[in-house]
């Protein structure tokens, strides 16, 4: 298996040590740190999230933010993620790497809350937090990178006001007045600035038919 | 064999540089179950040479550590710090048991609280509140309305209501509707208007003062509102719209009233429940189906039991968790 993975790689290299917490891995080579996780899982279970968390909590922070905008959602949408993976025992039931299983669920879990900040039509309480087992198409596996981009070209083209206005609304998660002071204009007017990038957003997002609903059927976290 | 797809191939990808053909590729590429745990490494490297905010990883960890029952507080790491953390591990065990469960207890039953921000009336008291978007709601007692803590005002208006409660809704100027959730798929839609939403274990009510509302009902049916119309929910999804002869009986919790037309003791004594969050029994089925009419004021329920026991010549008798009323002992 691992001869297959290594044709395509740049670093042929087979590293034993573990990943160390904080530093970022520069290269990652397969298997070897999943390898460690598997046995430090079946060691103690706990531990296993405390590696897995240390590991990947602000790598998958700054995949959720690319989705919803907001730091303070995209860390809630991680952490949720990593109690369901305690409280659920999900690590026992996965068949993928942890890292498949952590990137996906980040990425229906974002792209609902996105769905839903646009919609607002379904309450996000009625999720629960399950195991996901299944596996996406290639084409499915695409769109969600796609999406983010989308997200992120349509914040580009905003007027450069309207863009600032709604990053530090959504990103900084600042209040209306907090933001007027800043731009120095009134608070309604930045009300309406942020409600123009939403509404850009959602009309954008619905012509798109990726949020249309082609993968509502696969999304039933 | 040759692997067309490369590390950087995918990176570009990523970065939204490559062409249309590059993806078919890729696309192709993915449908080898191999391949796409590659993917997700590849994603994970790239997301770590592109980071963009620094969240306080230790702060969540120590979040998460807490959350898990039995967690620890280390920072762990390598295979031969888990063998001395064994240790260390049983002295922390009581303290980490206690904040897991405190935490999860406080998980569970504040998960509503995370996203949504909730306005609630003591018992016995009406409260009224100004909502962001110049909304003004008077909540009945015993009442409660969640607001989510994310976009209110700005884009939608929905809210959810617990109980009774009187709405007198701004309208905006970019038109949008203000949306109240009453549970079981009860819906409310309105622009800008007056009315009042009761949601109880009993049933859906909405009476409309002034102005036009949408009620949707759980099987997709909606039905539209006019000024004076009352809107009751029956059971198995039936429902009525009358036009009451005395909408009074619909406002009267505005003014702290009880509205009584011939209303019979039992359900004189399920207002109460309602308003006061207090128990009151009758025991004996007669007095039950006795019937009193008339507005009242109470602000306590004492006020509405004086004035019970006055006209019915009843005993009202002080237990332990309720307030039973009984005939009074002929003299």
């Amino acid at each position: 298996m691992t001869d297959i993975y290594l044709d395509s790689l740049e670093n042929k290299r087979f590293r034993q040590d573990s990943p160390k917490p904080g530093v970022l891995h520069v290269e990652t080579v397969p298997t070897d740190d999943e390898w460690l996780l598997h046995s430090t899982f079946q060691e103690d279970p706990e531990k296993g999230c405390a590696l897995l968390f240390r590991r990947y909590y602000v790598n998958l922070c700054n995949h959720a933010i690319r989705f919803v905008h907001s730091k303070e959602i995209a860390e809630d949408i991680v952490s949720e993620i990593f109690a369901s993976f305690w409280q659920n025992r999900v690590f026992e039931q996965i068949t993928t790497s942890y890292r498949a299983y952590l990137y996906k669920s980040i990425r229906y879990r974002s792209y609902n809350y996105l769905k839903w900040q646009l919609n607002r039509t379904r309450s996000l309480e009625s999720e629960d937090l399950g195991v996901i087992s299944e596996t996406l198409s290639p084409e499915e596996l695409l769109q969600f990178s796609e999406l983010h981009q989308r997200v992120e070209m349509i914040i580009q083209q905003l007027p450069p006001q309207c863009r600032r206005a709604y990053l530090l609304k959504t990103v900084d998660g600042k209040k209306y007045d907090e933001i007027a002071s800043e731009l120095q204009i009134g608070s309604k007017a930045v009300e309406a600035l942020v409600s123009r990038a939403l509404a850009r957003l959602r009309k954008e997002l619905r012509d798109d038919w990726f949020l249309g609903g082609i993968l509502l059927c696969y999304i039933q976290l | 064999m040759e692997n067309p797809v490369t590390k950087r191939l995918l990176f570009d990808f990523f970065s939204e540089k490559t062409t249309v053909i590059q993806r078919k590729l890729i696309e192709e590429w993915l449908s080898s179950p191999e391949n796409q745990e590659m993917y997700y490494q590849y994603l994970d490297e790239w997301e770590s040479k592109n980071l963009q905010f620094f969240p306080d990883s230790d702060k969540a960890m120590q979040h998460y550590m807490s959350q898990m029952t039995g967690g620890n507080t280390e920072r762990s790491v390598s295979k031969s710090e888990i063998k001395l953390q064994k240790k260390s591990r049983l002295d922390r065990w009581c303290y980490t048991l206690i904040a897991a469960s405190v935490f999860i207890a406080a998980f569970v039953t504040f998960k509503k609280e995370l996203m949504w921000k909730s306005l609630k009336s003591g018992t016995g008291s009406s409260s009224a509140y100004v909502l962001t978007d110049g909304t003004r709601v008077l909540l009945n007692a015993n009442s409660t309305l969640w607001i989510p803590r994310f976009g209110f005002g700005s884009e939608s208006r929905e809210v959810e209501l617990e109980g009774e409660a009187d709405f007198d809704v701004k309208h905006t100027r970019s038109n949008n509707r203000f949306v109240v959730n009453m549970g079981d798929r009860y819906r409310i839609e309105v622009l800008g208007t007056q009315f009042v939403a009761y949601s109880r274990a009993r049933g859906k009510r909405v009476f409309l003062s002034r102005g036009q509302v949408k009620v949707q009902l759980p099987e997709g049916k909606q039905v539209y509102m006019k000024p004076g119309n009352l809107f009751a929910s029956g059971p198995n999804c039936t429902f009525d719209v009358t036009v009451p002869d005395q909408p009074q009986k619909y406002t009267a919790w505005k003014e702290q009233l009880f509205y009584f037309d011939n209303t019979t003791l039992s359900d004189v004594s399920r207002e109460m429940r309602e308003r006061f969050d207090i128990d009151v029994r009758v025991s004996d089925t007669v007095l039950m189906e006795r019937r009193i009419g008339g507005i009242y004021r109470a602000e306590h329920p004492d006020d509405l039991l004086l004035i019970l026991s006055d006209l019915l010549k009843v005993e009202v008798i002080q237990n332990q968790d309720h307030i039973e009323l009984r005939s009074q002992t002929k003299q």
